[in-house]
């Protein structure tokens, strides 16, 4: 048979073509494996995935300061415009917070005199850790933020985050350099809370939209549009006390809230170790990562 | 001596720039931006590039750089691992066995089938999403994100080509 230069090619090419499709195959199976194994064993799909994170924290560190910069200008070029309107606004509420001012220093003097007469003994106060967001991986299906601080910095997994107005989420999962925060509006988040005026408890139970729904209130609670929301502490989570936001909507059985925290422009966020990780659940006994 | 090393070195990098964009679309998913809605409508950025460099550069974008590229998303928008890189490699492997179909057609048989293949995968998002989270989930933000992300796909395509001409030309 004498040799023809195409032959090898066209022996090649089928294959070529067969190991293609084993290899397609093959990631296929890679894949479906990896669903399952992430269903099967949470912590080890939880470490794998906190490790990537943690290896691109930089990355995204660096990727998302111009982001932050250009969000400034903005903010600030708006700023300029509305200065009058927002010069008066806040000679106002100077003016009011300034009366709050007095009321708070003579609360706070009273309550100094009653805990002194009660032999009280205050809360520690927490440590807390500011760090910097450095992705914003929410979608329509799952509300999350990565943070440039990880075990490293401090960081454990049920900590409290908070912006300067409110509650933010808490700590899912933590890596060396990143941890992962899980908002209250997720669908997965719960969060025990009670009304601040008439102390009446209930759950905030996140849906992925922007204002979580209050349910399990009891039926003489009458919320008002306004009424202020703060954590109960109950479920040990969370520490009381801490604002989560206002009723936002009130219609039949539904209670909305609006959280305080400004959820969709975080730039910095704090981490409060209020030594309350110790009561959260084990990973597997969580359920399971929502696509 | 040098020059064939230094050659090899710039071929690589060129046949490298399918995969590094397509990593640089996930990474720029995951950015926090300064709009609001933003994050619940995000375009999926990643997607758009898997599509078109399975139709036009199928030797730059093998199977296993769909894989990883797959993982990544996942580790980014938190979702199961494994979930993304799956989807990805189908749409893949579909639009390879039907590039004969599209080659040579004109850009609206290009963005008409990336509107069928982005159907398909909202559809599969959407459902999966709602079987997991026990249908719970609204599907304004999932029709928003469709929506925005066809929009889209000719001016991510417009860089692509981009790309695709300065990096791939002569290879």
């Amino acid at each position: 048979m004498r040799y023809r230069p195409g032959m090898i090619v066209r022996l090649t090419t089928p294959v070529r073509a067969a190991m293609q499709r084993c290899a397609y195959a093959a990631l296929f199976l890679a894949a479906a494996g990896m669903i399952v194994i992430g269903k099967a064993d949470v912590l080890l799909a939880e470490r794998l995935r906190i490790a990537v994170a943690d290896a691109f924290a930089p990355v995204l560190d660096a990727v998302s300061r111009p982001a932050a910069t250009v969000q400034d200008m903005i903010e600030d070029a708006r700023a300029l415009f509305d200065l009058r309107e927002e010069n008066d606004r806040l000679r106002l509420e100077n003016e009011r917070l300034r009366h709050w001012q007095q009321a708070a220093r003579q609360m706070e003097a009273e309550s100094r005199i009653l805990r002194e007469m009660l032999n009280y003994l205050p809360p520690q106060e927490p440590r807390v850790v500011s760090a910097r967001v450095i992705s914003d991986s929410s979608s329509a299906y799952v509300r999350s933020l990565l943070v440039a601080a990880g075990e490293a910095g401090g960081v454990r997994r049920g900590q409290a985050a908070i912006d300067g107005a409110g509650l933010v989420g808490r700590v899912t999962e933590v890596g060396q350099r990143a941890a992962r925060i899980l908002l209250v509006t997720d669908i997965n988040s719960r969060v025990p809370v009670v009304m601040e005026q008439s102390r009446h408890a209930a759950i905030l139970s996140g849906d992925n939209s922007d204002r979580p729904r209050l349910r399990f209130l009891p039926v003489e609670a009458q919320p008002r549009l306004g009424d202020r929301i703060v954590t109960s502490g109950q479920g040990g989570i969370f520490p009381p006390g801490i604002p989560v936001g206002v009723v936002a909507h009130v219609s039949g059985g539904e209670v909305r809230v609006q959280p305080l925290a400004k959820l969709d422009r975080l730039e910095y966020i704090r981490l409060a170790d209020f030594g309350m990780g110790d009561v959260l659940p084990p990973l597997s006994a969580r359920p399971p990562a929502r696509p | 001596m040098t020059l064939a090393l230094f050659e090899r070195v710039d071929r690589l990098g060129r046949r490298l720039a399918p995969f590094v964009t397509t990593v640089l679309l996930v990474v720029l998913n995951a950015i926090p931006l300064p709009l609001p809605d933003y994050r619940t409508v995000m375009p999926f950025l990643p997607l758009m590039a898997v599509f078109y460099w399975a139709l036009y550069r199928p030797a730059f974008m093998p199977a296993a750089a769909v894989f990883v590229i797959g993982v990544l998303e996942d580790v980014f928008s938190g979702a199961p691992l494994g979930f993304n890189a799956l989807l990805f490699l189908v749409v893949h492997g579909l639009v390879r066995s039907q590039r004969r179909l599209l080659a040579g057609r004109g850009f609206f048989h290009v963005w008409a089938a990336f509107a069928v293949v982005m159907c398909v995968t909202g559809a599969v998002n959407y459902l999966s999403a709602t079987v997991v989270l026990g249908g719970a989930v609204r599907p304004e933000p999932a029709l928003a994100q469709l929506l925005l992300t066809l929009a889209l796909f000719p001016c991510l395509a417009w860089v692509l080509v981009r790309v695709q001409r300065t990096f791939l030309a002569r290879l």
